[in-house]
């Protein structure tokens, strides 16, 4: 009988040590008065652990094959979650393209250059897979996490289950639904008239809304895209939206990208083609490239120097400080504890 | 010392209970008593991961993945009706050719599955939501799912291979067909001679004569043109692939 209390004692042992000191709740992002609603998925609400294991997730290395790279190798916080490289070093041979910037993110009605992919969630799952991402399979990827006994704390505090490809990726996407960047010179001039805005920015900002430019019939606000699909004319071998579709029509068309942050995320075009703002405003001067489906709204805009000089001075007014330098968003200090 | 009789009480109960839960879990396993049996071959032979293969061009290859969903597994009985096996089951053909189904006693004389995935199931679907275990959940598909949209890839053929044309050198050049897309779905039907099953453990054997999907004579693959497709970027070549796939099924 003794022996059957001991082996009690261990079996209650073992389900103590199975019990977490997390506790959760429920988490509300503060976001900008003119954003819509953030999206929330009804089988993700946003939590506090959710973020904070999401957040450990985000920078951890483990993610990778071979341990050298996490999601933040790409999506740096000070460069509003882009790499400042023309194409990121992990990059398709095939379709070799620009590190999206994450900022606002969870606004996003489908994600990838040609929008094939439906929620935050199901993203997640492509740079784990991709063999010139993180060259890895979820359950190798599991394998590794699960040997951190923090993560399985914080799944099992926060989802009720083990750490698992559902927990994985609701919980890197709730960290990002925190991307949240709508504190800018502009926002604050236009929508809360601070008259932060000198006379050069607000020359720009014009030009910007005018029907002169219509830069803002496709980066339309608060987001500064409409999320659409159409091409530049940018001249590469990129299918664009035609690799979902399979139209011919749609070659070379890619997602509006937002220009919120955009003094931070260049290079520019999905494939960082274009190094500067000057040469993206020279570039939508001239009227695009050559490439095929170009939108017939894209022109020659005969813009003056003085005006694409103001054009750029705005554009740097789209700049959120506060969001790139979020101490919420960084690498957490005991990441390898 | 009542005290402890309590405790000693309690613990036994705790772990009968332990001890009673894990033998449910096996009550309640479903007998299975229909195998399905699909071996690969290449001209005849059981095809092997280190075999090096030869086309209609002389281009030596190795099969390194052979996979596929099959999907809306049907049984059929002489009477007309029809019975489901199974809605999904992902075959490993260089690993694991064989799935077991359970079904009811009875005559039958056909079996028809479809290729891949369909439409009602492949799309707008979220794989993470399927228990682990299942062949459409993000751990059980092992890959076959499309991470730059959504969906499941149908099939996967892929290896290394040769097209130099030079005896023995390695097989250093890779080709790769994954294929999957709403219209590359496929069924498969077979009649057999009418025959009882479900009394003890059947198998049904069919053969995938992988030898078609290179090397089929009518329209044999050059590996040095058509070597590669993720099926969007070369929808015809997918769908190609798919079809030498599929006629590559039948019953010995």
């Amino acid at each position: 009988m003794r022996r059957l209390v001991f082996i009690g004692f261990v079996v209650l042992l073992a389900a103590c040590a199975g019990s977490t000191h997390y506790k959760d709740e429920v988490l509300k992002f503060k976001q900008p008065s003119f954003f819509p609603s953030l999206p929330i998925p009804n089988d993700n609400s946003v939590s506090k652990l959710k973020f904070i294991l999401g957040r450990y997730l985000f920078y951890d290395k483990a993610l990778s094959a071979d341990g050298s790279h996490s999601c933040s190798s790409c999506h740096v916080l000070s460069n509003a979650f882009t790499d400042g490289k023309t194409v990121s070093v992990f990059a398709h041979a095939d379709f070799p393209r620009n590190a999206p910037t994450l900022a606002n993110v969870g606004w996003m009605p489908y994600l990838m250059s040609e929008g094939g992919v439906p929620s935050l969630e199901l993203q997640l799952l492509g740079p784990v897979h991709e063999s010139h991402e993180f060259a890895s399979d979820m359950q190798a990827v599991l394998t590794r996490l699960s040997k951190k006994s923090k993560y399985q704390e914080l799944s099992q505090a926060a989802f009720g289950r083990e750490l698992d490809a559902y927990v994985f990726m609701r919980a890197i996407a709730t960290f990002e639904r925190g991307f949240i960047s709508g504190d800018t010179k502009f926002d604050r001039s236009y929508y809360y008239h601070s008259n932060e805005m000198n006379a050069e920015e607000l020359a720009g900002m014009n030009l910007f809304f005018s029907e002169r430019t219509q830069c803002s019939s496709c980066h339309s606000l608060p987001f500064f895209t409409d999320f659409q699909f159409y091409s530049l004319g940018v001249e590469d071998t990129d299918l664009g939206l035609e690799r979902r579709t399979y139209a011919a029509s749609d070659r070379g068309k890619f997602k509006t990208p937002t220009l919120r942050n955009i003094e931070l995320t260049g290079p520019y075009m999905h494939n960082g083609s274009l190094n500067t703002l000057a040469e993206v405003v020279a570039y939508m001067n001239q009227g695009g490239g050559h490439g095929p489906n170009k939108d017939p709204r894209i022109q020659p805009l005969y813009l003056t120097e003085l005006e694409q000089t103001q054009l750029i001075a705005y554009l740097k007014c789209l700049t959120d400080w506060n969001f790139v330098q979020n101490a919420d968003l960084v690498e957490p200090d005991d990441m390898n504890d | 010392m009542e005290a402890q009789k309590i405790v000693n009480k309690f613990l036994g109960v705790l772990l009968v209970a332990v001890a009673l839960s894990s033998c449910r879990s096996e009550d309640t396993t479903v007998c299975e008593n229909v195998k399905l049996m699909i071996t690969p071959t290449y001209h005849g032979n059981v095809v092997s991961e280190d075999s090096v293969y030869r086309n209609n061009f002389q281009q030596r290859f190795r099969i390194e993945t052979a996979r596929c969903y099959l999907s809306s597994i049907y049984l059929h009985k002489t009477n007309g009706d029809s019975v489901l096996l199974k809605e999904v089951a992902l075959y490993n053909f260089l690993a694991q050719v064989s799935e077991g189904f359970s079904v009811t006693s009875d005559t039958y004389n056909g079996i028809s599955f479809g290729v891949g995935i369909p439409a009602n199931v492949n799309k707008n679907v979220d794989p993470s939501t399927y228990p682990n275990a299942s062949p459409l959940s993000v751990q059980g598909s092992n890959g076959m799912f499309w991470y730059w949209n959504t969906g499941y890839i149908f099939m996967k053929f892929d290896g290394h291979c040769d097209t130099t044309g030079v005896a023995n050198v390695d097989l250093l050049q890779s080709y790769a067909y994954h294929v999957g897309d709403d219209p590359l779905y496929r069924r498969v039907a077979f009649s057999f001679p009418a025959q009882s099953i479900g009394s003890g453990v059947s198998t049904i054997q069919l053969q995938l004569a992988l030898d078609s999907v290179l090397d089929k004579q009518a329209d044999p693959v050059d590996l040095r043109v058509d070597f590669l497709t993720h099926t969007t970027a070369n929808f015809p070549l997918a769908e190609r692939i798919m079809n030498h796939f599929v006629s590559g099924f039948h019953m010995p």
